[in-house]
């Protein structure tokens, strides 16, 4: 069935309009250039599994939506008919503060999520920014510099409600922090970018705010001293609950510029008073860390969270075991943007502006060889779709066979996402 | 097929059998199989042939030589889970992991080690040791159990409120897909791109594949550790000072109950130290820096003085530590002083559910006529009731599963979950509907088919339904229950 033929297109966007809000597509849900035939936003989950098997039917390939900050993620899709968004999705369902478990609909912002959290002392650490939806970063996997101390989405996320390509809405894992009843569905759909379902609700733990909380930086003559100040604070077990590296381009990025070659080790320093004061102690004995500036609130908010913000139209991510990480920003190209790593997480984002496809693919080859040699992997995080075609954005995967029957069992037409994922899935 | 579902297995398929793993690797006649015809739980049926693999290559070959023949494969770590995961429930091919056990690497820079799948949890910690790492889950069984069967259950264990369970520290895996191939899912790294199978098979009870290396997490031991014991007169008191634990936002290492009964069955036969005469006690260790468990301890107490706590003790030394340690995890065992025999449960509830959950258990001991005992990670609101009963009586195994099933429904109608940490399994695959419905099994069947699993992979295990596996049914259990000796429950 093509949506080419009229009927066809006019049939599937009464099925849409009777589950959602309809629009047509323009540029401000373009993904890599394409623009979909129609924008959705159902007002419910129930509007939700509807369309989503409204579109399935008519053989029109879907691309959810949540706050649209990982759309630059992943391959130029093959065909993008409708842009399903989540947004409508918001309301807060049920939250025991004293379980430290809450169950949200999955298109409640980041902001917002926090702010409910936070009238009872509590948070999701996530390092998302606040306009991106809970799904969304579950679906994409956002990880950040509070890894340090709290693990990856994966580990926060204990059951969800998920809408598969027809329309079918299943439950996956539960309410409970411990659970072992039946496969783990929720890590699987983590980080799958909307390939196998949608998340449409989701049940996280949450934890308590820390008493107290500074920021300190620290400057550093390099690179290398850099990371090896911020691994050595990291493996003393101290109230640390964030660590990254910052070179100068991303330092001035986040308001906290150095010059030219200089690097800068951020530590958030967070728990009961007396472990707060004896690591900021041990901070100042390690190097650089004797000049090191306390950050005034307002400021370290600010601070952390441009870190969050895309480091240049191209991104890297490279995810290595940590101790690697040393080796891998010596190979860093000259002129980048700005480069981001969370040592202790083994994890480096690197920033690029270069116009030329063909040099960014040589940068990305080197240092994607480099990531594999020490057990790693790099990823094109966002680049126009002109350097995406250029270099592969997901490199070559392991059990990709697997992952192509996951795919083919749970989307056999490929409703979602087509040729976004790995290997084109 | 029909021949192989008799007691013997085609020669030729012991042949190929013996070939791929060595003739010293392979076990068929009926009394050098009996050892393997159950693991920690009540379910047994007979495998026709064990092999031993020693290596990824070897065990690909025995899954494709049963697939080969028809027969079901049955992957197999130590046998001390306790929902049935390891039982040939249809027959076939058992295949023993216990030979593979070495650990191949330990990587003090990057604090992972890569392990076989056979090598026995507490083992890993010790030879992390002499670098200030160990591997943090801790199952009660963590002297005997196999990290490759932890991987498959996604074991917990005491310390896991504060660390994770198994897959919190899984970082890759090897495994043998029910078609013979090796395969990396996840590795080294944190992360890796493309779905998490990692995350999909963890847990997975051995439906999926055999875990042939596993990289896991090490954590540096902390600097500090103290070791609280809060003694209760009345249950009610502990478990409520186990919410409020949790809702003060205090993240215990550890926080376990033991209940009066359990008090009795191990204090007289391992002397650690427990009174007697207490309703409950608390076991809680908080761990980390100097000055956060200084806090942190100050805070346990004031709640448990709070909630009306009659005592609270510290551990002074280690040896002292060791001791409560070592009642908690002998706990289980000596139940049999109370009882021929005990069937033990593994529901969750919501940590606030856990005060009314906990009547809930001790009013079905009531009206059952049966002593219930509890000794459980209560931080998780993960329940272990230890049913005690004497299986010579008439009756009375069936009058225990009813009890169980009556726990396990006050669990879920707290919004729980019908297991914690044990599995499936045999055993509770007649419950997964209570929490799942037909679409939401659908979508794990999907997950199965993509690994390439078919019926006779690890079959009855998990799924409600499966062909030759009958009805789920209490019958069923029950005639189980009543084949195993008493030693057969943990
Ligand atoms: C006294 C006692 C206390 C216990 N305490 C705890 C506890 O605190 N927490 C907890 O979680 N559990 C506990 N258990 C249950 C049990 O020890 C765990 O489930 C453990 O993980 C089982 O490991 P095993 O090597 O004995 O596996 P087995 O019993 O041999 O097998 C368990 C499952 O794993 C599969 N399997 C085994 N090896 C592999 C492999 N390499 N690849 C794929 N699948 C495989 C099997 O097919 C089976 O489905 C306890 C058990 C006892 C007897």
């Amino acid at each position: 069935m093509s949506l080419d033929a009229p009927s066809n297109a006019a049939a599937l966007e009464a099925a849409l309009s009777a589950a959602g809000t309809v629009a047509p597509g323009s540029d401000a849900f373009a993904v890599d250039g394409l623009k979909a035939r129609y924008v959705v936003t159902p007002a419910d989950v129930g509007g939700f599994a509807d369309s989503l098997a409204a579109a399935n039917n008519a053989d029109a390939s879907v691309v959810p939506r949540g706050g649209g900050r990982q759309m630059a993620l992943g391959n130029v899709p093959r065909r993008y008919d409708v842009a399903l968004r989540t947004a409508a999705l918001n309301s807060v369902l049920e939250y025991e503060p004293a379980d430290m478990t809450a169950t949200v609909e999955a298109g409640i912002s980041m902001g917002d999520l926090a702010s409910a959290l936070a009238e009872h002392g509590q948070f999701l650490p996530f390092d998302a920014p606040s306009d991106a939806s809970l799904g969304g970063v579950l679906a994409a996997a956002v990880s950040g510099p509070s890894r340090h101390a709290y693990g990856l989405p994966r580990d926060w996320l204990l059951g969800c409600r998920i809408a598969l390509a027809d329309g079918t809405l299943v439950r996956a894992g539960g309410r409970v922090v411990k659970n072992v009843a039946g496969y783990d569905l929720p890590r699987l759909i983590v980080g799958s970018l909307g390939t196998l379902g949608v998340i449409v609700e989701a049940t996280v733990k949450v934890t308590p705010l820390p008493a107290v909380e500074e920021t300190l930086l620290a400057l550093q003559a390099s690179a290398s001293a850099a990371i090896d100040a911020a691994s050595e604070a990291g493996s003393r077990g101290l109230a640390l609950t964030a660590v990254a590296v910052l070179d100068g381009g991303a330092a001035s990025r986040c308001g906290a510029a150095v010059d030219e070659s200089g690097w800068r080790a951020a530590y958030r320093v967070a728990g009961g008073v007396a472990a707060v004061a004896r690591t900021k102690d041990e901070l100042g004995t390690l190097a650089g860390g004797e000049d090191a500036a306390v950050l005034a609130s307002q400021q370290a908010t600010a601070f952390w969270s441009s870190m969050l913000e895309p480091l240049g139209d191209i991104e890297l991510t490279i995810t290595v075991p940590p101790a690697a990480l040393r080796g891998l920003v010596d190979l860093l190209p000259e002129g980048r943007a700005g480069v981001v790593a969370y040592p202790t997480g083994g994890k480096l984002r690197v920033g690029l502006d270069s116009a030329d496809a063909e040099e960014t693919a040589s940068s990305v080859r080197a240092l994607r060889e480099a990531a594999l040699r020490a057990g790693g992997s790099l990823v094109v995080n966002a680049a126009p779709p002109g350097v995406k075609q250029a270099v592969a954005v997901w490199g070559d995967i392991a059990a990709l066979a697997i992952m192509r029957r996951m795919k083919q069992e749970f989307d056999p037409r490929s409703t979602l996402n087509p040729g976004r994922f790995v290997g084109g899935i | 097929m029909s021949k192989n579902t008799a007691d013997s297995v085609d020669s030729r398929v012991i042949q190929r059998l013996e070939r791929a793993v060595g003739p010293d690797g392979v076990l068929w006649r009926p009394e050098d199989v009996l050892a393997f015809e159950y693991d920690g739980t009540i379910e047994r049926a007979r495998p026709q042939v064990v092999v031993f693999p020693r290596e990824t290559s070897e065990v690909a070959a025995v899954a494709r030589i049963a697939r080969d023949a028809g027969l079901p494969i049955v992957p197999r770590g130590a046998g001390t889970g306790l929902s049935g995961g390891a039982v040939a429930a249809l027959g076939g091919v058992v295949v023993a992991l216990t030979k593979m056990k070495r650990i191949l690497e330990i990587d003090v820079n990057n604090r992972f080690a890569v392990v076989e799948p056979g090598v026995v949890n507490l083992d890993l910690s010790k030879a992390a040791a002499p670098y200030g790492l160990y591997y943090a889950p801790d199952p009660s069984s963590q002297r005997a159990c196999t990290l490759g069967g932890n991987v498959a259950e996604n074991a917990g264990g005491p310390h896991c409120l504060a660390y994770g369970v198994t897959t919190n520290h899984v970082l890759g895996l090897e495994i043998v897909t029910p078609e013979g191939d090796a395969v990396w899912l996840g590795g080294r790294a944190a992360e890796t791109p493309g779905y998490d199978l990692r995350g999909a098979f963890v847990g997975s009870e051995g439906t999926l594949g055999i875990a042939t290396k596993i990289v896991v997490r090490l954590l540096p031991v902390p600097e500090a550790t103290r070791t609280l014991l809060a003694i209760f007169d009345e249950v009610d008191q502990a478990s409520a000072a186990v919410s409020a634990i949790i809702g003060r936002g205090i993240v215990p290492a550890a926080l376990e109950m033991l209940d009066r009964l359990v008090i009795a069955a191990l204090e007289p036969a391992l002397h650690v130290g427990y009174p007697v005469d207490a309703g409950a006690v608390l076991l809680i260790e908080v761990e980390g820096l100097h000055e956060t468990v200084t806090e942190q301890a100050a805070a346990v107490r004031e709640v448990c003085e709070g909630e009306g706590a009659r005592e609270l003790r510290e551990a002074k030394e280690a040896e002292e530590r060791e001791r409560l340690w070592a009642g908690r995890k002998g706990a289980i065992g000596a139940l049999g002083r109370l009882a021929p025999n005990y069937y033990v449960l593994d529901g969750v509830v919501p940590r606030t559910k856990l005060p009314a959950v906990l009547r809930e258990v001790y009013a079905v001991a009531e009206r059952y006529g049966f002593p219930i005992a509890n000794v459980f990670h209560a931080g998780d609101g993960n329940l272990h009731p230890n049913i005690l009963f004497d299986e010579r009586k008439e009756g009375e195994t069936a009058r225990v599963l009813a009890a169980g099933e009556e726990i396990t429904r006050a669990c879920v109608d707290a919004g729980g979950s019908i297991t914690g940490e044990h599995g499936v399994g045999l055993e509770k695959r007649g419950y997964l509907s209570w929490i799942f419905s037909e679409e939401d099994i659908a979508a794990m069947e999907k997950v199965k088919a993509a690994f390439g699993s078919g019926e006779l992979y690890n079959p009855c295990k998990m799924f409600p339904t499966g062909k030759g596996c009958g009805e789920v049914s209490q019958a069923r259990l029950e005639r189980a229950m009543q084949r195993a000796g008493p030693d057969a429950y943990i």
